[in-house]
């Protein structure tokens, strides 16, 4: 717990701890929401649109629910949103990247040009884009934003091939006649490997952010399943009178978003640790 | 002579391409060189940095493309073999470089690093591989309780002694070294010219050994080639060289050296 503090500094340490805590609310949504089957989206009309109260402690919706409940069933949406858009871009950058950084030439060119292509399109309007074209619901609003998100990814693996294909211990094992599908993934992929993964669960908050983003113009995920993104677009109909519907759920993106945001602040400036392994 | 060569190497040009569309053409890196490697002989290429003698290495080990000339290898024309052929002929050469710890790598055991070479020729893993590979480690003069370690465990002589022992793995003819003892501290490059010349002996290799240091290379090699600004300027047997050299460049190589003996 020191060593931990030491290397990513209180900020960090605390930005990481949310960020499990988080994880944790996902994985236990169904034991600690307080009203399990609102959560996971059944109505209770009578208590329509109540204020924040000890019986619901963040209010609830224009159908009753109570909104802690449809956010920590949201979290799990917003969660694994975050990660399989992350998962998705890495299997296709990845790849791409690996194959551009070692090969060089015409292979660089065209891959690298590619992945250009899909740069030049405005992030957040090329995955709208997709999501009106693939139409709304979970895994469509996930490929809309991979789409936008893998070139990022091919970059950076290319920038640490180009690194590591001049390392004399890969030059040695070509010279040695081992062949470049083995090069890759005996020496090139473990060394990409460790910088990448990091960059990738870092990924995973501005990714949510995203998701959330799409799932407010109603491309995202479709009711009654609960996420976070969709809430505060109900919401906004009752705002401000009912001003707890829609802040709550934004509350709860903006402290995701900032913890995942200080984290990685936190690990690019850590302490007492190489980021990669020596040479 | 009926037996060709071990390595023969004629009119090589070596030259970058030129950076810019309207640059003007570089000077070549190695202008038109020549030499023969006979078999189970010791060539030394020597040269203050910048002369070439990278350059030219690389080019022999088909790491950098060649303008002009030829390079035959045991009487195969080695510049003309492409993709999986120069991929299993690569197993003629074995090739140690500079800094051990560089050309190790980190991830690895010794037990891996030195099986690599005979799993990409199609070896299988397993008790004939395992047996070779503890002969390995003895016949570079290492105990066998390396097998476990990580370069970085070792000191740096007996990781080079391990980089000397993955350069044999295949059996090759012909051994290439660069620089193997400038990043060891003097006695231990003692140590490792002497385990060169054991296993030159013991396998019948032929060495190519390229340094900056003409004291080092005068010890081993039977022949010897002095590189400046791309232009072989002096090859010949190493005590003709060493008695009469012809250019000044190499006196004024030879004389360094005495200064650093008597140091």
């Amino acid at each position: 717990m020191k060593r931990l503090v030491h290397r990513l500094g209180w900020p960090g340490t605390i930005a990481l701890a949310i960020i499990l805590l988080f994880v944790l609310v996902a994985i236990l949504a169904p034991w600690i929401a307080p009203y399990p089957t609102q959560g996971a989206g059944a109505p209770n009309v009578a208590a329509k649109l109540s204020q924040p109260s000890a019986n619901y402690w963040l209010g609830t919706d224009h159908l009753g629910r109570d909104i802690l409940s449809r956010i920590i069933y949201g979290t799990r949406i917003s969660l694994t949103n975050g990660v399989l858009i992350v998962a998705f871009s890495l299997l296709i950058g990845l790849p791409v990247g690996l194959a551009a950084g070692y090969f060089g030439g015409w292979v660089d060119e065209a891959l690298m040009r590619g992945t250009d292509v899909f740069l030049a399109f405005p992030a957040l309007l090329l995955a709208v884009l997709m999501a009106a074209a693939l139409g709304p619901g979970f895994l469509n609003s996930i490929i809309a934003v991979a789409v936008t998100w893998w070139p990022w990814y091919a970059r950076l693996a290319r920038a640490e091939v180009l690194v590591l294909r001049g390392q004399p211990y890969v030059e040695a094992a070509r010279l040695a006649g081992v062949s470049h599908q083995r090069i890759i993934i005996r020496h090139i992929l473990p060394a990409t490997g460790r910088p990448l993964t990091v960059q990738a669960a870092l990924d995973v908050g501005p990714a949510l952010l995203t998701a959330a983003a799409l799932s407010f113009l109603g491309l995202g995920v479709l009711p009654p399943t609960a996420d976070w993104g969709q809430m505060v677009d109900a919401g906004r109909k009752f705002f401000p009178a009912r001003w707890w519907y829609s802040a709550m759920p934004g509350m709860t993106i903006f402290i995701i978003a900032l913890a995942f945001s200080v984290l990685g602040d936190a690990l690019r400036e850590r302490k007492g640790g190489p980021a990669r392994d020596a040479a | 002579m009926t037996v060709p060569p071990m390595l023969d190497v004629e009119d090589l040009v070596i030259r970058y391409p030129a950076r810019g569309l309207f640059a003007a053409r570089p000077k070549p890196a190695v202008n038109g060189a020549s030499f023969r490697l006979a078999k189970g002989e010791t060539l030394g290429i020597v040269g203050e940095s910048g002369s070439g003698k990278t350059s030219l290495l690389r080019a022999i080990l088909r790491l950098l493309p060649v303008e002009s000339g030829a390079v035959r290898l045991e009487g195969q024309d080695w510049l003309a073999l492409k993709g999986q052929a120069l991929r299993r002929a690569r197993q003629k050469i074995g090739v140690v470089s500079q800094n051990p710890f560089l050309s190790l790598s980190p991830r690895l055991t010794i037990a891996d690093i030195l099986a690599e070479p005979m799993l990409a020729q199609g070896d299988r893993q397993g008790a004939a591989m395992r047996k070779k590979i503890a002969g390995l480690l003895a016949d570079c003069g290492l105990p066998a309780d390396f097998l476990d370690r990580r370069a970085r465990e070792l000191s740096g002589g007996q990781a080079q002694r391990v980089a000397i022992a993955r350069a044999l793995a295949l059996e090759p003819g012909l051994l290439i070294l660069d620089e193997p003892t400038s990043a060891l501290d003097v006695s231990v490059q003692a140590q490792i010219l002497n385990l060169l010349a054991d296993l030159k002996e013991s396998r019948g290799l032929s060495m190519l050994f390229v340094t900056h240091n003409l004291k080092v290379v005068a010890h081993i090699s039977d022949t010897l080639l002095v590189m400046r600004h791309g232009d072989v300027i002096e090859f010949g047997r190493t005590e003709e060289v060493l008695r009469a050299p012809a250019e000044a460049y190499t006196r004024e190589l030879l004389s360094f050296g005495r200064n650093a003996a008597m140091a």
